[in-house]
């Protein structure tokens, strides 16, 4: 497995010229922009020594006066970057942004997690019945790939509110857990904490708050699994190796263990693409179903124009989804043992 | 030698497509002796892979057997539930393919493979069916330190020792080995012919070799069988069939051969090509690529008569 430790070190090196590209382009872009920050978020009658003093904190010009060039404004981020420091908020308490960032990533987070392993769920045995039933079933499978694909998350996040929440009352319409139900802070994900700490009713509580964001979520993306599963068991079945198995008498469950594995690795590959597509899904269910994560947050922040937390959190986004795709590529090499770069 | 293994009567394997139906196996009988190497040999298309698949009933979807009786220990293999037919397959009857690469769990450790194969088939513990495992790996000549290697890491020669030690592991009576050795160079092949044939004097397991190469068949087997458009034209002992073929088919096999001793280095191929086996010839299905062909050819089929210690399905014969 020596192999495979380096395989990981090299790939997390290869991380770091990825993330400065990313990080280069959000912060030019947010500079490219039109409009200016400062008079957004003073107003154009604000007095001059605000907007000075405003620059100032937000390292556009010096203790001077004089303008900052944009090359050393890149290079001051980026050193601040490397420590941990995404800059301070621009609106209220001015608290640091990765302080910010890190209070709403947990509940992103449980979303992003309970959506994927509904999506899974869903989407792999759909998937595997389609390409093993085949016929008619499997071409309910495909029109379902593509229906699921195209639902737009907040419409059919209100639809399963208007019927689970408002007409049925078996689930809440909104939030993440019951008042004064929130359990102590462990990982601060609320089923994993309620569980550590043994309190059952907030257990019960934020699982049924999470149920219909995270079927929402899950059933959006699903689409996309139980495609790329139809298709990649589709294929394997029709390799050599499965009528080899069954010459050695396996029975059909044994050889469905051969067939899931091998085509797990298309699957693994969709899963990292399909990350980005979680985070932004993520954002549009958590809006819909106020759900008190990152992408409550961004939206928030943007119409705040708090430029420092919206830039923060965008690479934040952008490493955590490289992050990610990391570990996928490090699950592929292990179950493919052909895989070695 | 002479007690009979495995009893092929009249068996009809057919393709159905919308529009038409191909006959791939069409009324072939034969019996397979304990002990004995049987090459079947014929050219693409032939009906022979189709004839191998058939003893175990694992034919790809289309193709179907319409009719006729596998008789294996006395019982018919086609009458079988699912159930039954995996308690023989891998166990009473193994089966070797051409391309061992494909042909293996890419995923899987050889010996996880091997123990999977024993232990569905057998109750023991993993242990001791780890321990046939590389038993059975060291019989085929692969170090037991190679049982933890992945299918990838292996030559394309001890991936298909691999393939033998996973189909014999449980001692089967049949052995088909559907072209084996078709992916493997000439010194390769010869080495891994040679462990099937200590495999059947070691255990005497009954192997049907499938294969195209009617040189290979000659060599290694103690009875050839050719077929032709889905049926069998001549079963001769290997060393009469060398010498004295009968059926014309056969004898253009043969001559194709090319001969090393020979200066001459022009390759005889048989003219023509396979028929359209949606729309086989009337008659003989071999007429319109026969230099004997007569009027009665295009009219009749011929029948697989007894013949000498063999069988020849030919008019000049009487058939």
């Amino acid at each position: 497995m020596t192999s495979l430790k380096v395989f990981i070190i090299a790939r997390a090196i290869a991380l770091i010229p990825t993330i400065l590209i990313l990080v280069t382009l959000v912060f030019f872009i947010m500079r490219v922009l039109p409009g200016d920050p400062v008079i957004a978020i003073v107003g154009m009658k604000a007095p001059m020594e605000r907007v000075v003093e405003l620059k100032k904190e937000l390292g556009l010009i010096d203790e001077n006066g004089n303008e900052i060039p944009l090359i050393v404004q890149y290079v001051n981020y980026l050193m601040k970057l490397v420590q941990g420091d995404l800059g301070r908020s621009l609106i209220w308490g001015k608290r640091p942004v990765v302080v910010e960032i890190m209070e709403h990533l947990p509940a992103t987070i449980e979303l992003a997690i309970a959506g994927f392993l509904v999506s899974l769920l869903i989407g792999m045995t759909l998937g595997t019945i389609g390409a093993g039933i085949g016929g008619k079933v499997n071409s309910a499978v495909r029109v379902y790939s593509a229906v699921a694909y195209a639902l737009f998350i907040p419409w059919i996040g209100m639809m399963l509110q208007l019927v689970f929440s408002v007409g049925l009352k078996i689930f809440p319409v909104g939030g993440r857990i019951g008042v004064g139900l929130e359990p102590p802070t462990y990982t601060g994900l609320y089923i994993l904490d309620s569980l550590i700490s043994g309190k059952i009713d907030s257990f019960i509580s934020s699982l049924k708050h999470i149920t219909l964001p995270a079927v929402t979520l899950g059933l959006v993306i699903s689409g996309v699994f139980s495609r790329v599963t139809r298709v990649s068991v589709e294929e394997i079945l029709k390799q050599d190796f499965v009528v080899a198995a069954r010459a050695r008498g396996l029975p059909e469950y044994r050889i469905m263990l051969h067939v899931l594995k091998n085509s797990f690795i298309p699957i693994l590959t969709m899963m990292g693409l399909q990350l980005a597509l979680l985070m932004t899904g993520a954002v549009l269910t958590e809006t819909t179903f106020s759900w008190p994560g990152m992408g409550t947050f961004l939206l928030e922040r943007i119409q705040y124009r708090d430029y420092t937390t919206v830039q923060g959190t965008v690479i934040f986004f952008a490493i955590i989804v490289s992050v990610m795709n990391l570990i996928v590529d490090v699950c592929y090499a292990y179950i493919d043992p052909r895989i070695r770069y | 030698m002479f007690e009979k293994l495995l009893r092929i009567i009249n068996l009809k394997t057919y393709y159905f497509s919308r529009k038409n139906v191909i006959k791939a196996v069409d009324n072939v009988s034969l019996d397979i002796f304990r002990g004995e190497i049987v090459g079947l040999v014929g050219e693409s298309g032939s009906g022979k892979s189709t004839l191998g698949l058939s003893i175990v009933k694992l034919l790809p979807p289309p193709g179907k057997i319409v009719g006729g009786e596998i008789i294996l220990d006395g019982e018919n293999i086609l009458k079988k539930t699912d159930r039954e037919l995996r308690k023989i397959r891998g166990r009473k009857i193994g089966m070797i393919f051409q391309d061992p690469l494909t042909c293996l769990d890419p995923l899987r450790r050889i010996g996880d493979q091997i123990i999977e194969t024993i232990t569905v088939h057998l109750k023991i513990d993993k242990e001791h069916a780890r321990e046939m495992a590389i038993k059975s790996l060291e019989r085929v000549g692969i170090p037991p330190d190679r049982i933890d290697d992945y299918p990838h890491q292996l030559s394309g020669g001890m991936r298909q020792r691999a393939m033998i030690a996973m189909a014999t592991v449980l001692n089967p009576d049949l052995l088909i080995a559907d072209e084996p050795t078709t992916a493997l160079d000439v010194i390769v092949q010869s080495r891994i012919m040679d462990l099937l044939e200590d495999l059947r004097n070691e255990r005497n397991i009954s192997i049907l070799l499938i294969t195209h190469d009617i040189a290979l068949v000659i060599e290694r087997s103690n009875r050839v069988v050719v077929m032709y458009a889905g049926k069998i034209c001549e079963v001769r002992g290997a060393e009469r069939i060398a010498v004295e073929p009968l059926h014309p088919y056969t004898k253009l096999l043969i001559q194709s051969i090319p001969d090393i001793e020979k200066t001459e280095i022009e390759l005889k191929p048989i003219p023509g090509s396979p028929p359209d086996m949606r729309n086989p010839p009337q008659g003989c299905r071999f007429w319109p690529r026969c230099p004997h062909a007569m009027e009665k050819c295009k009219i009749e089929e011929p029948q697989l008569l007894s013949l000498g210690e063999g069988a020849v399905a030919c008019h000049l014969y009487g058939g």
